[in-house]
């Protein structure tokens, strides 16, 4: 099965090799912990983690209550339409918007707040600047899954519930949440296993520092290994790397499990509001959190149409005047190499990954194979830290760094898994009876013939979301690639979109419209992709269908 | 015999679904295996049709033993209780499957669609079809390979109460036309008597009673079979009245009310296909009978038995 010996290659190989690297260079490893203070190091990932995926859990929680809660079909979409738009950013782009809305009494946050420095340059506040911007990110899918799980509730239960004159509060703290309490800990969990390996906002925001006030393992990794110039730096990364493997077992296993079991108990909590005050508390709720979701993308279209001049004044201006499309233009040109490589990857690695995953996630709804999935989902939980030095190697060893090539080669990984865990939700669903029918009437290729065409719907949904995964993606590119696309032939150079948007971070003193032309850039094409998947999905949700967790 | 069945056995991780089945159906015979759910009658249909594998025992069709063969090695096709038309293909397609890559398929298409009234329907979607008429493209797509046998899993259950008198006159005509060996699982025991020349009862993966249904209407094996054929079934009451130290069935013709020397009391009566149906208290238990007038409820009356089934 070429899924099994793609993810084998790519997946358990490196897996092991990372351990073996960290085994064999010792002397560069007692180096590393000379000049990186390691302790602190996982102490900060420690704190990241659980900030990050405890607030984004707990908000994304709230915002499902509160949507579900409004009567108003249209208004709910509307709302949970808004709520969701943090997602179709890339997250670089908005790493790059964050870093200027925290510039002191010019950023508009750190403005409204008062305050009057940038949190990110202090070692003392750093964390929580970054912390904030990563619950940011991280809301929208926390609330899609918690949203469309409340959706999947029977109405009847709900009706029943107010009949009996329950209280709406009374019915999600009691009745609701108790019913979904395997979705709010699988967000929890997978939001716990993402954030372990978060590399994006650290790296944009900070880059680590002050200090390593900011550094995590996933970061460290990619210092140690890329950045530093130790003779041994790849097994000291890989130490590093091995590390975070090894803690992100753990959650790891347990995700793996909680996706296996029928229900999960939840405390049933006992809150009683009056529907009026609760419609009331749900509606400043809302107006704060969209605020604080959505005025970063406005932010970001403001500043990336206006000259630069507009942008360093106290206090801010918040409002469009002073339009311009020629920063645009300029990121617009500039961007085109890259734009060209991500456009190729990002079509074709999720086109691999869906024709590797697809049979083998049909053949194991239908019970063959079936130990695949909790590999593949182990696997899917863990870093990317855990597998790229040794991709790294063995991309380098094969001549193929900086090219296409590498990016294609590699990031089907995580496409493949994740095509595997939503495809094979799919078959599950699909009635049994269709496989019967095609082996009682002795239809030859079935798969082909009958499932693929039948599943045309979930292999479309699916490549929507691969893509955009492949287009956010920063980590893998930007240890695998150099240069930009040269427009030579065979092509060299590889660098995506996100890293382009990466280099305006130098503009950050300088031109703001610069810096935010090029965020819109990265994210425009990719937006418009995802507008349409959380439509579908949203869509999905009311419908009854969509598992996609 | 168009199928036989040897002591057939088929269970479920721990759990015996059919123990020991012996069956033989003769060509051209419409045969329908009636049980409640959790009786085994899908099961056996479902091994028939080689869906599922059995543990032992063999199945032979037309004097081949098919029970390790595919299912589409087997001669035999099915219709599925929801039909399972492949949504994505037009009718046509659908027809076409069976017949892929056969020199007249395209003539056999025509003529099974003729035969079952779908012709003007072929470039039709399933899903712009009636419950109905998506039974009869099922149906067609069943049949046109020429099956030995065919099988059918609850076909009339998902459709409307109209639609499924019409549909069960068309698969009677059907099937007695071309004289197709047809085996047909329903838990409705009126389906059964309407359509089958013979039934087999089952329960708890064991087959009861085998016969034509006049034979298990009028001489039911069991308590069991008694009470669960006809409408209203059996009542089943003590025969100690009569000096008969067993159970004794009486079927709801045989209570003549108004007139005999047993005297019970009236505690229900249901206005039924223009009679009355009377539920009569008797030695502390029930018996049904048929009245041509109301009575009132808590009335004594006369009444007497003119036939019973010792149990």
């Amino acid at each position: 099965m070429p899924y099994f010996i793609y993810i084998i290659l790519l997946g358990i190989v490196p897996f092991a090799t990372t351990f073996l690297l960290a085994g064999v260079g010792i002397r560069s490893i007692i180096l590393v912990y000379k000049l990186y203070p390691i302790y602190q190091i996982i102490a900060n990932t420690f704190i990241y983690t659980i900030a990050t995926s405890v607030l984004a859990t707990l908000i994304g929680l709230l915002a499902a209550i509160a949507i579900d809660s409004i009567n108003n079909k249209t208004l709910q979409l509307i709302i949970a339409f808004l709520v969701m738009l943090p997602y179709t950013i890339p997250f670089t782009s908005a790493a790059l918007i964050w870093s200027i809305s925290f510039y002191g009494p010019y950023g508009w946050f750190t403005y409204l707040l008062g305050l009057k420095y940038d949190p990110l340059l202090l070692s003392s506040t750093a964390m929580q600047g970054v912390i904030l911007v990563s619950v940011w990110g991280s809301i929208p899918i926390s609330f899609l899954i918690i949203f469309s799980s409340l959706k999947s509730v029977p109405k009847e239960i709900k009706e029943n519930a107010l009949m009996d004159g329950m209280k709406k509060s009374e019915y999600y703290f009691k009745i609701a949440l108790p019913l979904i309490g395997k979705a709010i800990l699988i967000v929890f969990l997978l939001g716990f296993v993402f954030s372990l390996g978060a590399f994006d906002t650290p790296y944009i925001l900070t880059g680590g520092g002050p200090l390593f006030s900011t550094t995590t393992l996933g970061l460290a990794v990619y210092t140690i290994s890329f950045k530093s110039s130790l003779r041994a730096a790849l097994s000291g990364g890989a130490f590093a790397a091995a590390i975070l493997a090894i803690i992100a077992t753990i959650p790891a296993l347990i995700y793996v499990k909680v996706l296996k079991a029928q229900r999960v108990p939840f405390p049933s909590l006992n809150i009683r509001i009056n529907d009026k005050i609760m419609m009331g508390l749900v509606a400043v709720f809302l107006g704060i959190l969209i605020f604080f979701l959505d005025f970063p993308i406005y932010y970001m279209f403001l500043a990336a149409f206006r000259s630069p001049e507009m942008d360093f004044t106290t206090p801010p201006i918040l409002i469009p005047i002073g339009i311009t499309s020629s920063y645009f233009i300029q990121a617009l040109k500039e961007s085109i190499p890259y734009l060209i490589s991500t456009v190729v990857v990002s079509l074709i690695s999720p086109i691999i990954s869906i024709l590797l995953a697809s049979p083998a996630s049909y053949e194991i709804s239908r019970g063959k194979n079936s130990w695949i999935l909790p590999l593949s989902m182990y696997l899917y939980s863990l870093p990317v830290m855990a597998f790229i030095i040794p991709i790294y190697i063995f991309i380098a060893k094969i001549n193929l760094l900086n090219t296409w090539w590498a990016l294609i080669i590699t990031m089907p990984l995580y496409g493949a898994l994740y095509a595997l865990w939503l495809m094979y939700n799919y078959f599950t669903l699909l009635p049994k009876s269709y496989d019967e029918t095609a082996e009682l009437f002795g239809i030859k290729n079935k798969f082909l013939k009958i499932m693929m065409p039948l599943s045309r719907p979930a292999l479309f949904s699916t490549l929507l979301l691969l893509i955009i995964g492949a287009w956010h993606a920063l980590f893998v590119p930007l240890v695998l690639t150099e240069t930009p696309y040269n427009f030579s032939f065979p092509p060299k150079g590889a660098q995506t979109l996100s890293i382009f948007a990466l280099l305006a971070i130098g503009d950050v003193s300088i031109n703001w419209s610069l810096l935010a032309a090029s965020a819109v850039v990265t994210a425009l094409p990719v937006m418009i992709l995802s507008l349409i998947s959380i439509t579908r999905v949203l869509k999905g949700a009311y419908s009854g269908g969509i598992k996609f967790i | 015999m168009s199928v036989s069945i040897k002591s057939l056995e088929k269970s479920y991780s721990k759990t015996k679904i059919l123990k020991g089945i012996d069956l033989e159906i003769d060509k051209g015979e419409f045969f329908v295996l009636l049980g409640y759910s959790g009786s085994g009658k899908t099961t056996l249909l479902r091994c028939i049709a080689g869906l599922e594998k059995v543990d032992s025992g063999k199945i032979i069709i037309d004097g081949i033993d098919v029970t390790n063969l595919e299912p589409s090695k087997r001669g035999v096709s099915m219709v599925f209780q929801n039909y399972v038309l492949y949504p994505h293909k037009t009718v046509y397609e659908n027809l076409l499957l069976p017949v892929e890559g056969e020199k007249d398929s395209k003539k056999k298409i025509e003529e099974i669609s003729k035969a079952l009234g779908i012709h003007e329907f072929l470039d039709r979607m399933p899903s712009q079809l009636s419950g109905g008429q998506q039974q009869r493209v099922a149906l067609a797509r069943a049949l046109i390979k020429n099956p030995k046998v065919l099988l059918m899993d609850e076909p009339l259950s998902n459709l409307d109460a109209p639609q499924r008198i019409s549909a069960r006159r068309f698969i009677k005509e059907l099937q007695r036309r071309e004289k197709i060996t047809t085996i047909y699982v329903t838990h409705d025991q009126i389906e059964a008597m309407a359509l089958a020349d013979r039934i087999a009862v089952m329960k708890d993966g064991k087959i009861l009673q085998i016969g034509k249904p006049e034979e298990i209407y009028n001489d039911p094996v069991n308590e069991f079979v008694g009470s669960f054929i006809g409408d209203p079934p059996m009542s089943i009451i003590s025969g100690e009245f009569m000096k008969i130290d067993k159970k004794i069935g009486v079927r709801v013709d045989d209570v003549v009310i108004g007139d005999g020397d047993l005297i019970g009391e009236v505690v229900d009566v249901e206005f039924i296909n223009g009679k009355y149906l009377v539920h009569i208290k008797f030695n502390g238990s029930e018996l049904r009978g048929y009245y041509y007038k109301r009575i009132n409820e808590g009335e004594k009356i006369n009444f007497g038995i003119k036939r019973y089934r010792v149990f």
